[in-house]
């Protein structure tokens, strides 16, 4: 009790206080004094914050000196306004605004300051920014450029005015309350050549030839941009031009001049879409065991319930160490090749090779090595591709067969595709007490297999319900650039896109996208193979190498192949780097076991899965490439505007889209006021 | 309660000393229930303020009060305000709670308007509402006599009071949203929609102070007719315990203020 009336009275001792004065903090972030000689106007920006305490009572004052007269402070609202300046809005912190004063005679020491209370005597004097701005050109020399842009069609104008002042950029005038009216008359269309590097708008530099009159109304603003009420005629669809006379007003009355607006580049993509029918591919069985002697029944059993091969013999490889035995498995396995190519089917050959020594593995592959990768350049009906599910885990990684054949259980340190049914190197079993977890992969290695087993049940293991190979159907005109192990470029069906010589193109990288690559008569002509070879002589291993060796380029090299070499025509393939997609359901388990004594109950609990081996690509029949590869086939040089909708006028879709996504806004008819220019 | 253990205690130990005295006599008979026997006088100065009040007007027994009230802020700057409002009051057991509004104007002193004229500027609070949630311990009672004699005697009470105090601005509501409005109300400060509003209404020289709420103490005395008449002239002062939430800059505020009403 004493210590809280001991704090009590501390505290109010301490708060025992008057209320103290602050400093409101005041501060100008903007005092810009800018004179143009052209327009006899001197223009006036401020913007002065403080913590708070500045507001009505406080008055923007100005003062200067001509060589004839000197005007001593003055608040500026009492001056007469050149323009029209609205009130406007800095917040409540914040003081800011804008005037225009008529002065035909150069000012000197122009100054502004703030002073706090209109009756009061303490001000804040800043140092004011003055800019003299003589005469010249109207692009450079004078506050406001007129200037148009189109919409999306091609067929609405809008047209701009845009503030230009030295220090004040063009949207921080408006916001600071400047306004100013513009006229536009005479519109015509026609192809004059407007515009270049010392006036990207074009403004009072003339429309550069005959122009075709519109005819329209003209049009006053004083917002920064205001659309035709009118269309363009279709007649004037290939004009690059818009050309009007623009009038601006100043302290010397109005000011006429031209103004061009410049179509937007015509733009739409190369190639919208790559189509290839993707289907299921026909099987060919084998399954491959000794049939002299026994090395699992209960092994041999899961391989066949995995492919499906309940129900086919044995093709018996016990002489598999006979020099024979490759031409003899070979020959059987295109025999049953060429009986199922009746069916007019892509093929894949589905092999569970049931075996126990390492050679019976190297024989197969032998024997698919000289079938498969042959086969893979013909059109369909053709065998795709190899699926061998052996009983020992197995790489074939850097052989000629692994771009063609996934060869499962694999080790893990395979590569390709044939990674994805690689053994895990110790499956991890939960045992607790006596109650033991396991789980066993559904294409395991027989060894895995059996250990398995040991604990649990065969149910347990699982079963593979569904299966299908999808494979890419190639027309009879299909063409193939082999890149060896690392894969093919296919061009399915001619897939050809023509360009005229002053096309341009744009590539944009896209995500998770196929790789395209391009071919012409250029990178398919010997001049260009010899080129290659002598530049790639002494590493032609290299990818690009032996890429570009095979007459193929990739597609994002196309916009700049065309703007040095201009072909007329391009042709399109796509990489895929293995054959099929393996795409499989089965029904596994969590396994568990509940051992006592010597007695053990296995249990289970099912789950439902889905697997896909080999190239995901081929779940898909059409490849989109409308964001990927753009065409401009007509104004190609004009400037454009950007995904902001911001007119981007130094930029051109010819010279600075060929790497980068070109993804236009518009402003469309109705968009009228203060669009985004800064 | 305090008061009554104090007067307790007291008489209670003046008796002790009379029973001692007694039991000392030597000729006195022997009377076993002696020291059990009290005076009739010492049992009616015990009863006085316990066993019954000598009251002029019982204000526990009545239900509700509704008064108007006047007040003169002291808020220690260059400001001045004056407040006026209504009040209820309601007796719950031995307390009183009281439910306030008033409304405080505020203006310009000769101090503020030069104050003005300068970069520097005031803590101080617009115009506004001020509700008031205020609990009143009574801590001394009776019948007193008033001057002139042509007045009745008066029920007296000296209460010690203890309140919270909350601010509202209605200007600075204008335009808000639900959801700003809503947070505005829970906030310990003003946000800054409300302070961007109340731009339109401080004084030239008043920086305003953030604060929404504030902790009250204060002492007063009701001064009770029999008819139900009362007239309560108290002192209440702002006791700066929630500043560092609230960020005031008005640590103390001290405020006169007469209330006049009737019990029924």
């Amino acid at each position: 009790m004493r210590a809280a009336a001991a704090l009590l009275s501390l505290l109010a001792l301490g708060s025992c206080r008057k209320v103290p004065l602050f400093d409101v903090n005041a501060g100008f972030s903007i005092a810009d004094a800018s004179w143009f000689a052209e327009e006899e106007t001197l223009f006036i920006f401020y913007n002065v914050s403080a913590d708070q305490g500045i507001g009505d009572p406080s008055v923007i004052e100005l003062t200067y000196t001509t060589d004839d007269e000197r005007v001593d402070w003055t608040p500026i609202d009492q001056f007469a306004t050149v323009h029209t300046h609205v009130p406007v809005d800095c917040g409540e912190t914040s003081l800011c605004g804008s005037t225009s004063i008529k002065l035909d005679i150069e000012p000197r020491d122009v100054r502004l300051r703030l002073r706090y209370h209109v009756d009061g005597e303490l001000t804040l004097d800043p140092r004011t920014v003055f800019n003299v701005i003589g005469p010249g050109p109207a692009h450079l020399n004078r506050s406001l450029l007129v200037y148009g842009v189109f919409d999306d069609t091609n067929t609405w104008v809008q047209w701009r005015g845009r503030h230009h002042f030295p220090t004040i950029r063009n949207q921080e005038a408006e916001a600071l309350g400047l306004r100013r009216d513009v006229l536009i008359e005479d519109q015509g269309y026609g192809i004059g050549q407007v515009g270049d590097e010392d006036n990207p708008y074009g403004y009072g530099g003339g429309c550069g030839g005959e122009m075709t009159a519109l005819g329209f109304e003209a049009l006053p603003f004083q917002e920064r941009a205001r659309f035709n009420p009118e269309q363009l005629p279709v007649e004037a669809a290939s004009s690059p031009v818009v050309c009007s006379s623009a009038t601006v007003t100043d302290a010397k009355g109005t000011f006429t001049t031209t103004a061009v607006a410049r179509k937007n580049p015509e733009v739409r993509p190369a190639f919208p879409e790559l189509r290839s029918p993707i289907h299921a591919a026909r099987r060919v069985p084998f399954f491959l065991a000794p049939c002299n002697r026994e090395i699992s029944p209960e092994h041999a059993e899961m391989q066949r319930q995995r492919l499906f091969l309940e129900d086919e013999p044995t093709f018996c490889i016990d002489d598999w160490a006979d020099p024979a035995f490759v031409d003899k498995l070979t020959e059987a396995m295109s025999d049953a090749v060429e009986d199922a190519r009746v069916y007019g089917e892509d093929m894949v050959l589905v092999i569970a090779l049931h075996r126990d020594i390492t050679g019976m593995a190297e024989v197969v592959q032998e024997a698919l090595t000289r079938l498969v990768p042959a086969e893979r350049h013909r059109a369909t009906p053709r065998l795709a591709g190899a699926f061998v599910f052996d009983s020992i885990e197995r790489s074939i990684s850097g052989t000629e067969l692994n771009s063609s054949t996934l060869w499962c259980p694999a080790t893990v340190d395979s590569l390709g595709l044939s990674l994805a049914c690689a053994v895990i190197p110790d499956i991890p079993e939960l045992e607790l007490g006596p109650l033991s977890v396991g789980f066993l992969p559904i294409l395991p290695t027989r060894a895995e297999y059996l250990d398995f087993l040991e604990t649990y049940s065969a149910r347990l293991a699982g079963e593979i319900t569904s299966s299908e190979f999808l494979t890419p159907e190639f027309a009879a005109n299909v063409d193939h650039a082999d890149l060896g192990e690392l894969g093919m470029v296919t061009f399915f069906n001619d897939e050809v896109f023509s360009a005229e010589i002053d096309d341009a193109f744009s590539y944009c990288a896209q995500e998770d996208a196929q790789l395209f690559m391009f071919r012409t008569e250029i990178t398919k002509s010997d001049l260009l193979g010899e080129v290659v070879d002598a530049l790639c002589a002494e590493d032609p291993t290299n990818i690009i190498c032996t890429v570009v060796t095979q007459g193929i380029l990739p597609i994002e090299l196309l916009p700049t192949w065309h703007s040095f070499l201009r072909e007329p025509n391009y042709e399109l393939g796509m990489y895929w780097e293995f054959p099929y997609l393996l795409r499989a359901e089965y029904q596994t388990y969590v396994a568990g076991a509940v051992s006592a004594f010597s007695l053990s109950v296995p249990f289970g609990v099912p789950i439902d899965a889905e697997g896909s081996y080999g190239a995901a690509k081929w779940l898909e029949d059409s490849f989109r490439m409308d964001l990927m590869l753009t065409q401009c086939d007509r104004f190609c040089e004009h400037p454009v505007f950007d995904r902001a909708e911001v007119y981007q006028v130094t930029q051109s879709f010819r010279t600075d889209y060929a790497a980068t996504c070109y993804r236009p806004e518009y402003p469309a008819p109705g968009d009228d006021g203060f669009p985004l220019d800064p | 309660m305090i008061p009554e253990l104090l007067l307790f205690v007291a008489l209670g130990g003046a008796a002790w000393a009379q029973d001692a005295e007694a039991a000392e006599e030597p000729d006195a008979e022997v009377d076993p229930l002696a020291p059990y026997r009290v005076p009739f006088d010492v049992l009616a100065e015990r009863a006085i303020g316990a066993a019954a009040q000598p009251v002029e007007f019982n204000w526990r027994r009545k239900t509700a009060m509704v008064a108007a009230t006047g007040g003169h802020p002291f808020e220690l700057n260059n400001f001045n305000s004056l407040r006026a409002g209504g009040l209820g009051r309601f007796p719950v057991n031995r307390a009183i709670f009281e439910v306030g509004v008033s409304y405080v104007w505020v203006w310009d002193s000769p101090s503020s308007e030069l104050l003005a004229l300068t970069p520097y500027r005031q803590p101080s609070r617009p115009p506004r509402l001020e509700l008031d949630l205020i609990a009143g311990l009574p801590v001394a009672e009776g019948v007193v006599t008033s001057w002139p004699r042509r007045f009745p005697a008066v029920q007296m009470t000296v209460n010690l009071y203890g309140g919270f105090r909350y601010l509202v601005y209605p200007t600075g509501f204008r335009d808000l949203t639900l959801r700003e409005a809503a947070r505005a109300v829970v906030s310990p400060t003003l946000t800054d929609p409300e302070r961007a509003n109340l731009e339109d209404i401080r004084l030239d020289a008043m920086q305003v102070d953030p604060a929404r709420y504030g902790v009250m103490v204060g002492v007063g005395n009701d001064l009770y007719l029999q008819q139900g008449l009362f007239l309560s002239p108290r002192a209440m002062f702002a006791l700066p315990l929630l500043a560092p939430v609230t960020e005031t800059e008005m640590y103390f505020q001290a405020e006169f203020s007469l209330v006049l009403g009737v019990a029924f």
